[in-house]
């Protein structure tokens, strides 16, 4: 009987959980408790005393040099408590998006031109102007276009004027030319400069070119001729083209300019033979594996190539177009907003100040992501003729960088990406002409717009 | 006429007293957590993702209601649609059939009386415990065009290479053998089950008989088999609609949309580009072809499956 009576009864067992499961869905369903009973207003933030917490959301980049970064800050701002939430680029955006759709967006978010508009435009931004001007930010120590990547105002589908949603933290390139010093020592052959053109690419390119008789490659003189996100913009500006007109209504593939470089593109693959066809397989870069002499990719790409120990590299100075001279190099930001839920607005300011053009902001470069927006912190770090570590030429960008041409303004650039990425492909593996993948890449990219268009502006 | 009232109070007593009233209320409570997991993360998405299908909706505004629209520039204004649903088509027809025959043999194989039996079963079943993703990095690796191993074999063997993922030809053919490889352990392991319930008399009056080998598994092997063969028809047909990984993982539904496949295709309208309710529109035709599919076979099985032993 004792032994029975310490049992749990079938009808305690039952009470009990049923009284679990009610606590448990009761709990579920409950608001979520408030961050602090005595939670400052934007006005109370002021008070350098009270600790506040602000949540910080990044893509997984380089996440163990981040962290430190973050607490630095939080020794120098005692009175901020970062809360790191970090995704991986490909669920970034999805993370993002699903958390602002349930009222749960970070304080403070890295953003990339990708959904500059997409997110300023549903509210989800804040205009940063009015604490630049409040705290006398020279804009001019920012490279132009990385500032113009971050303004929108209501009734564009483009960025470039009106409100600055997103301040920039980098101002940097998918057209980043570099080369394998060793092969070109080993070939006997001058290493690239500045007198490089298209046609210097097919001559080049031919020295080292080994195609087998069974059909595999010992090696191609470059890479894909796409940059580092995949696409040709750079070809086109440097024939003297666009790829969309100025307020983003159409694409303009096939002007003159931009079918001169399509086929170019298609031509180096095809016709000449110097260049990769597209590989799926990013995990075996080209470059990286010695299989390409020179290559064009982006920037991003320094830290994985500075552990190469096989061969040397650097990077050069773009070849330019031989009818126009021109070697444009494309650009663009990447920025950090404040969202329009974040309580706690000038502290999340004092974070971006700190990151973007103070001591953060040098540590970000060194050990980051080495492309500041800020001319100052760029120019006594990045682009100084003094580097040891390759790429020692890295300065020679400097001026490109300047005089870039801003990339990834419009409404669905991501979109946009996926659509250019395909019908490239299409024409380079010769599923397509050139003229049939440039009348479905015009087509389609004319559709994207005019249905953002229609949700942006009605 | 007089009417008797039970108090409230009785009527309970009454209610609880009953035996199998009580035991029904206490097996609710206790699959309670269930019902209220269901409804809240599988019915409630279901139906919610019904309703979206019939709106416009990026996430980050509210849902604008557009009635059949997705649907009308599905079936009628997205060739893309077309396309992935071709080449789940073709995945399936490339999956299913081989993955299942070849299942069968191997499984006939491994229930034979034969040394490391438990070895040989254990590695064809490896592949199935494996992450899809980290096997699928592998056979990266083993379909690179230039330095790859399974070009290195066929060079060897004095073939040229194929550039298997950046070709239109051959990227679907890549994924449909590795999808096979990674699948066969588990319809194995099946085959074997129905294979060992196969009373070994009807074999010995075969014998006796003077049936051949193959007139034994034609004749008692393949009926007997039939509604394990069946189950493993359904599930891998079901699943095989459904591939996601592998093609976002070594194509990316590449080259040129060669495996965008119709789930793919769903996660690129929604996950990265935003269209929510154009993917829901996706995700509702997908159920209704592997519904309408999983229904034809309930009906057909009655004709080629027999469950009387």
């Amino acid at each position: 009987m004792e032994e029975n009576s310490k049992r749990l009864s079938r009808r305690r067992f039952l009470q009990v959980a049923a009284t679990g499961a009610g606590l448990l869905v009761t709990a579920a369903c409950a608001p979520p408790a408030p961050q602090r009973a005595d939670m400052a207003t934007e006005a109370d933030s002021g008070s350098m005393q009270e600790t506040v917490e602000l949540r910080l959301a990044y893509w997984g980049f380089e996440v163990e040099q981040q962290g430190l970064l973050q607490e630095k800050f939080m020794e120098t701002y005692p009175h901020i408590k970062l809360q790191e939430e970090i995704t991986g680029w490909g669920t970034y955006w999805q993370k993002m998006l699903t958390s602002t759709a349930a009222g749960e967006s970070p304080d403070i978010m890295h953003h990339s031109p990708y959904y500059h508009v997409q997110f300023a435009s549903n509210k989800v931004t804040i205009p940063l102007d009015p604490f630049i001007e409040r705290d006398g930010i020279d804009l001019a120590d920012f490279y132009e276009g990385a500032i113009t990547s971050g303004r929108w105002q209501p009734g564009q589908v483009r960025t470039g004027t009106g409100d600055l949603h997103a301040f920039p933290t980098v101002w940097h390139s998918g057209t980043m030319w570099f080369y394998n010093k060793n092969q070109f020592a080993d070939k006997g052959i001058p290493e690239p400069d500045e007198t490089w053109t298209w046609d210097t690419l097919i001559d080049v390119g031919k020295e080292f070119t080994v195609i087998n008789d069974d059909g595999s490659a010992e090696s191609y003189g470059m890479d894909t001729p796409v940059d580092g996100n995949g696409r040709m913009n750079f070809w086109i500006f440097q024939a003297g083209g666009l790829f969309y007109d100025e307020d983003y209504t159409r694409c303009l593939i096939k002007d003159p300019q931009p079918m001169e470089a399509f086929q170019w593109m298609v031509d180096l693959i095809n016709e000449h033979q110097v260049a990769l066809p597209p590989e799926p397989d990013q995990q075996f870069n080209p470059f990286e594996t010695g299989r390409v002499a020179f290559a064009v990719q982006g920037d991003w790409k320094i830290p994985a190539f500075a552990r190469i120990e096989e061969f040397e590299w650097d990077v050069f100075t773009p070849p330019s177009h031989p009818r126009t001279g021109l070697n444009t190099i494309d650009a663009y930001q990447n920025g950090i907003s404040i969202t329009s839920s974040a309580e706690y607005r000038d502290d999340a300011w004092e974070y971006i100040k700190w990151l973007t053009m103070g001591e953060g902001a040098v540590l970000y470069a060194q050990t980051i992501f080495p492309f500041p927006a800020h001319i100052p912190t760029a120019e006594n770090l990045i682009y100084v003729q003094t580097r040891e570590d390759p790429p020692t030429s890295l300065w020679l960008l400097n001026d490109l960088l300047k005089a870039a041409y801003p990339v990834f303004l419009g409404p669905a650039e991501g979109e946009i990406a996926s659509i250019a990425v395909e019908e490239q492909q299409a024409a380079m593996l010769q599923v397509k002409t050139v003229e049939e993948a440039t009348d479905d890449l015009e087509q389609r990219v004319n559709a994207v717009l005019e249905r953002a268009r229609e949700e942006l502006i009605g | 006429m007089s009417t008797v009232t039970i108090p409230a109070r009785g009527r309970f007593r009454e209610f609880w007293g009953n035996n199998r009233m009580r035991e029904a209320v206490e097996a609710y409570i206790l699959i309670l957590p269930m019902i209220v997991g269901l409804i809240i993360f599988t019915a409630g998405p279901v139906f919610a993702s019904l309703y979206f299908s019939f709106t416009r909706w990026n996430l980050l505004s509210s849902p604008k209601w557009q009635g059949l629209d997705n649907y009308i520039e599905l079936f009628t204004n997205d060739p893309l649609f077309w396309t992935t649903i071709k080449n789940t088509a073709y995945y399936v027809l490339g999956t299913v059939p081989t993955g299942t025959v070849l299942a069968l043999l191997l499984a006939i194989a491994l229930n034979q009386k034969i040394r490391m039996l438990a070895v040989f079963r254990t590695i064809y079943f490896l592949p199935v415990v494996s992450s899809v993703v980290a096997i699928s990095v592998l056979w990266l690796w083993l379909y690179q065009a230039d330095f790859g191993l399974i070009n290195e074999f066929l060079r060897f063997l004095g073939f040229r290479g194929v550039r298997w993922l950046s070709s239109t030809t051959w990227a679907m053919p890549a994924i449909i053998i590795m999808s096979i490889w990674h699948g066969l352990g588990n319809n194995i392991v099946l085959f074997i089950a129905g294979l060992q319930g196969i009373p070994q008399d009807y074999y010995e009056a075969a014998t006796v008989d003077g049936a051949s080998s193959w007139r034994k598994f034609l004749n008692i092997t393949i009926p007997l088999i039939s509604p394990v063969t069946f189950f493993v028809i359904a599930l891998s047909i079901i699943n095989s609609f459904q591939v996601f990984a592998q093609a976002y993982v070594m194509t990316q539904g590449g080259p040129v949309n060669a495996t965008k496949t119709i789930v793919y295709y769903l996660y690129q309208q929604g996950f990265m580009h935003f269209h929510m309710g154009y993917a829901s529109a996706l995700a509702y035709v997908l159920f209704t072809i592997i519904v309408a599919l999983t229904l034809f076979q309930f009906w057909f099985q009655r004709h080629w499956v027999h469950y009387e032993i």
